[in-house]
């Protein structure tokens, strides 16, 4: 009888087999990915999700126009459309650097879409989902009301905005 | 020209160029009934047309001041002036562009309905009923 009741070397390995599976899609799970492109504004540092990231331009000529609030700082033509441009900093606190050294991250979120001005593009990374971390409770204000997580970057963080936000904040 | 704003069988615009400011503008030539240089006190006060779009802190300079006696539907009189006179132009509907919807809303309120690339600048396109309606004459 205990001769019947001890599993056979084939059935352990296989088990094994099965528990390591299991563990490495627990492990692939939480390696889940997602394109993160990290700008600066006014020496902060900031993210967008790259899924909504449509192009990013380099600096150009802004068309000004009147009648715009302060956070639209005019438009520019792409390509034979014309777009809006947003001046982030009006949102994050502090002003930007020289225009001359600008981009233009040309963002899409549902119905919206428009230039967003930061001095520096620093990064386009991929990063694992659970590296995303709760916006700091300490952010309160303008800019906590656009923060949808902070990304640790080595020593570093950036903090995440939210495009439906600053979206819904400019189509107010 | 038509009373339906200038746009003709063929959909085309006659537009009046010009400038303010530095900032080019057009508008539909129909809504013009005449120019005059501005000079003296007539006892009309004209309307600038830097502070009816508020350019706020932009440096406001005129080289050949003009006056645009526009041209309401109601009748009304009312004199705009703008700076340097360029040209009328026929403009097709596929040469001029929307505005984007995020400015959209703050334009239209002063009248700017749209723009027309030429030349590397963005010629913004003023409707003055659209604006004049709004006010109450002076």
């Amino acid at each position: 009888m205990g001769v019947f009741n001890e599993k056979l070397k084939s059935e352990l390995v296989l088990e094994e087999i099965k528990r390591q599976r299991a563990i490495k899609d627990v492990v692939d799970v939480e390696e889940q990915r997602v394109k993160i492109v990290i700008f600066s504004v006014a020496g902060r540092r900031y993210a967008f999700y790259g899924a909504n990231i449509k192009e990013i331009l380099p600096a150009c000529e802004i068309s000004w126009m009147p009648c715009l609030p302060e956070y639209l700082q005019g438009l520019i033509n792409v390509r034979g459309d014309i777009e809006s441009v947003v001046d982030i900093s009006c949102f994050l606190g502090g002003k930007t650097a020289a225009p001359a050294g600008s981009f233009i991250l040309l963002v899409v979120s549902g119905g919206f879409q428009s230039g967003v001005r930061v001095d520096t593009i620093d990064d386009v990374v991929d990063v694992p989902v659970s590296a995303i971390e709760p916006p700091l409770s300490t952010l309160s204000g303008t800019t906590g009301d656009l923060v949808c997580g902070e990304i640790r970057l080595g020593q570093e963080t950036a903090t995440l905005l939210d495009i439906e936000k600053l979206s819904a904040r400019i189509m107010l | 020209m038509s009373t339906t704003g200038g746009m003709g069988e063929d959909n085309c615009l006659n537009l009046l160029l010009f400038s303010t400011c530095g900032v080019p503008f057009g508008v539909d030539a129909a809504q013009i009934a005449g120019t005059a240089p501005l000079e003296g006190d007539d006892g009309w006060k004209p309307l600038w047309l830097h502070e009816v779009l508020e350019f706020g802190d932009r440096p406001v300079t005129y080289r050949e001041p003009v006056i645009l006696n526009v041209r309401t539907v109601d009748d009304a009189q009312w004199r705009v002036v703008v700076d340097a006179l360029e040209e009328i132009t026929l403009t097709g509907p596929d040469e001029i562009l929307p505005l984007p919807s995020t400015v959209e809303s703050h334009a239209l309120r002063k009248g700017l309905w749209g723009v027309l690339p030429r030349g590397g600048h963005m010629i913004l396109l003023m409707d003055f009923r659209l604006f004049l309606s709004r006010q109450v004459p002076k």
